[in-house]
């Protein structure tokens, strides 16, 4: 990856560091966070010509997520707010991608494990188009699963070797019966009161990364892989752009114009005071190592269903 | 059952409003004090004794204004109807001031799902031109994390980048534990944006629709919005399981927004607060006590307001909800109600009442 604006949003986003902690907040000034943390250290690592001086930050920035873990193994979303715990599968991901921190990210990956999702009955009212009684993750515990936090704890579980695990197995059985029928997702229902809801790119692409290397080319990966198609030329947003990127790309699929559409995106943001996140979700996209840092198989590597 | 208290210790206990002035600064009379009472003592001793009390000594002015289009000159129509309600250069010049708009989930097509760009654009025209110290909109929308999506989907971003006006993620700012002022809920603390102690002055700017589950989403809900998600998720489901209407009751209670003015040129019926269809109403509804404008809504849309569990629960709490409490301003309420559609079962027809309906006159 030798783009240009790619060499100018690493040297931004490096900039924006809290030289303190080795950590990222969501604005400049703000406190470290767990989740922009983990993903500026995975745009970096994706993209860093010269592994090295990337790597040493990322060990430090690991480091800075140990020392914030709760004593049930979970992470909260910063030093001064412990919880709730959604920012977990971040920290798994990374401690997983450095292979460093195995006493941490075993704590960690218990905790996603036991975490408990509010189910009720398959519902066979008018309310509710899925199949209410599978749970996945929540973003609180004891509230619904989505399918953000659930894909997210597929991926982080998944790259710490718990593919097999039931609970593993149940959040893709989730992820499965969550999908629109039109094609892609939204964020967690698909029908309500009869009336199918509006695919979005990031669940879409978070969605397309956890049935990578599970599912082969089912009916409803081909669906969200052409919703995608046809929506990412419109999106110059960093999270949705990236996210529909990295779906595409766990799939074998990279638009002719997508380094285009990032380099866009990131001259919109690059200035702003919350662009540490952004840029950092733009690198990892952009980046060569992307897919083998976030674990996904190649494609058609399925080793369950 | 969830223990959603907060892990850590509360940096302040300072709730949000201790820091303002309960009706922004402006000098008030009795009247007004009364209703500023309701939300003011809605923590302490006071509570308890308005607990008791029936609305009979609160009263509220709301102004109905009528806008058929975004393109008419929105800026001297919210000008006009703020100024016919007392409010005026004097109440916001030096104030920062927080507009926080509805901005449920991205949808370029679905124009109604979503505050209309052209009316925040002229709440802000209004108080810029009445020097206050400064302007932003701030929301911590419910669904979807991306805001620079939202903002893009929404048309807003563009309109705010153009005018130079801030926007604030609220779903990501650094937060606060207040003290829920009204325990509704099993919530001991609500976590709040910093955003909020940066204001002034709160503004709420909803869209007017149905909803699927509160029966209406206007300026009250709204607030919801002001919760981050990165406390309670996307969308807010904490508050969901903790039940809407007491989650909106100590969410308002707790943040005492100033002002709110009701995006009702396009709402929404049926399925609202997202997969409705538009409709045409015309109006825009604004008053400084939330309860009363969401109540003089709820009529424009057919509804009765005694049926909408939280405005039930506002009722002698914060605020008056009686159609005679209402010091009615503007154009005339009666000749401006039009049913708007409720999804069809039987507990959302139940909420269509006539106008007036039996409580109010009982009232």
């Amino acid at each position: 990856m030798s783009s240009e604006w790619v060499t100018t949003a690493r040297e931004r986003l490096l900039h924006l560091r809290d030289p303190r902690v080795t950590a990222w907040g969501y604005r400049a000034g703000a406190a470290p966070s767990v989740e922009p943390t983990v993903l500026a250290c995975l745009g970096l690592l994706a993209t860093d010509p010269d592994p090295g001086r990337s790597l040493s930050i990322a060990r430090t920035a690991a480091g800075w997520l140990a020392s914030l873990q709760n004593p049930d193994g979970s992470l909260g979303v910063s030093a001064t707010l412990r919880d709730p715990g959604w920012a977990t599968p971040y920290a798994v991901a990374l401690w997983a991608a450095l292979g460093q921190d195995q006493a941490e990210r075993d704590r960690a990956a218990r905790w996603l494990l036991s975490e408990r999702a509010y189910t009720s009955p398959q519902a066979s009212n008018l309310w509710a188009g899925h199949d209410t009684s599978i749970a996945g993750w929540p973003w609180v515990p004891e509230t619904h699963s989505w399918v953000e936090p659930t894909a997210l704890s597929i991926l982080a579980l998944r790259r710490a070797g718990h593919s097999e695990h039931p609970k593993v197995r149940e959040g893709v059985r989730l992820i499965r019966d969550r999908a629109i029928a039109a094609g892609g997702w939204n964020f967690g229902s698909k029908v309500v009161l009869g009336n199918e809801l509006r695919p979005q790119p990031a669940p879409s692409g978070l969605a397309l990364l956890a049935l990578a290397g599970v599912d082969g080319r089912t009916a409803i990966v081909e669906r969200a892989i052409a919703y995608l198609r046809r929506t990412l030329p419109g999106v110059r947003s960093a999270q949705s752009l990236g996210w529909g990127l990295l779906g595409l790309r766990a799939w074998g699929e990279r638009p002719d114009q997508a380094d285009q559409w990032l380099a866009e995106t990131c001259r919109r943001v690059s200035s702003r005071a919350d662009a540490a996140p952004r840029l950092a979700h733009l690198l990892l996209a952009a980046g060569d190592h992307a897919v083998d840092l976030l674990g996904i198989p190649e494609e058609g590597d399925s080793h369950h269903g | 059952m969830a223990d959603h208290s907060p892990r850590t210790t509360p940096e302040s206990s300072l709730a949000v409003s201790d820091a303002m002035p309960p009706t922004g600064g402006r000098q008030i009379g009795r009247r007004e004090f009364l209703v500023s009472a309701g939300l003011g003592l809605a923590g302490g001793a006071g509570y308890t004794l308005l607990r008791h009390s029936e609305e009979g000594f609160l009263r509220a002015d709301v102004l109905i204004a009528k806008a058929d289009s975004y393109d008419i000159d929105l800026v001297r129509v919210v000008r006009d109807g703020l100024t016919e309600l007392g409010l005026g250069r004097a109440w916001v010049k030096g104030k920062s001031v927080l507009l926080k708009p509805n901005l449920v989930e991205p949808s370029r097509e679905a124009t109604s799902i979503n505050t209309h760009p052209a009316l925040v654009r002229a709440v802000a025209d209004v108080f810029r031109g009445w020097d206050a110290r400064e302007v932003f909109v701030a929301e911590g929308q419910g669904h979807c994390r991306d805001s620079d999506y939202v903002l893009d989907q929404s048309l807003l971003g563009p309109i705010l980048e153009e005018d130079g006006i801030e926007y604030v993620d609220l779903n990501h700012d650094e937060v606060f534990a207040a003290p829920n002022r009204m325990g509704r809920t099993r919530l001991g603390h609500l976590w709040l944006p910093r955003a909020l102690r940066r204001a002034d002055v709160i503004v709420s700017l909803p869209k007017m629709k149905t909803h699927h589950w509160a029966g209406v989403t206007l300026s009250m809900k709204n607030l919801f919005g002001v919760l981050p998600g990165i406390c309670y998720g996307w969308p807010k489901n904490v508050l969901h399981l903790e039940g809407i209407p007491a989650s909106i009751l100590d969410i308002n209670a707790t943040v005492r927004p100033h002002l709110a003015i009701v995006d009702g040129i396009i709402g929404m019926e049926g399925d609202g607060p997202i997969m409705g269809t538009p409709r045409h109403a015309g109006v825009l509804v604004m008053g400084t006590n939330l309860p009363a404008v969401d109540a003089t809504t709820a009529r424009l849309m057919g509804i009765d307001p005694w049926r909408i569990p939280y405005l039930a629960g506002a009722s002698g709490r914060l605020g008056p909800v009686a159609e005679r409490h209402v010091a009615q301003r503007g154009e005339p309420l009666g000749g401006l109600v039009q049913p708007f559609a409720m999804v069809d079962s039987p507990t959302y027809r139940d909420l269509r009442g006539s106008y007036p309906s039996s409580r109010d006159r009982r009232a």
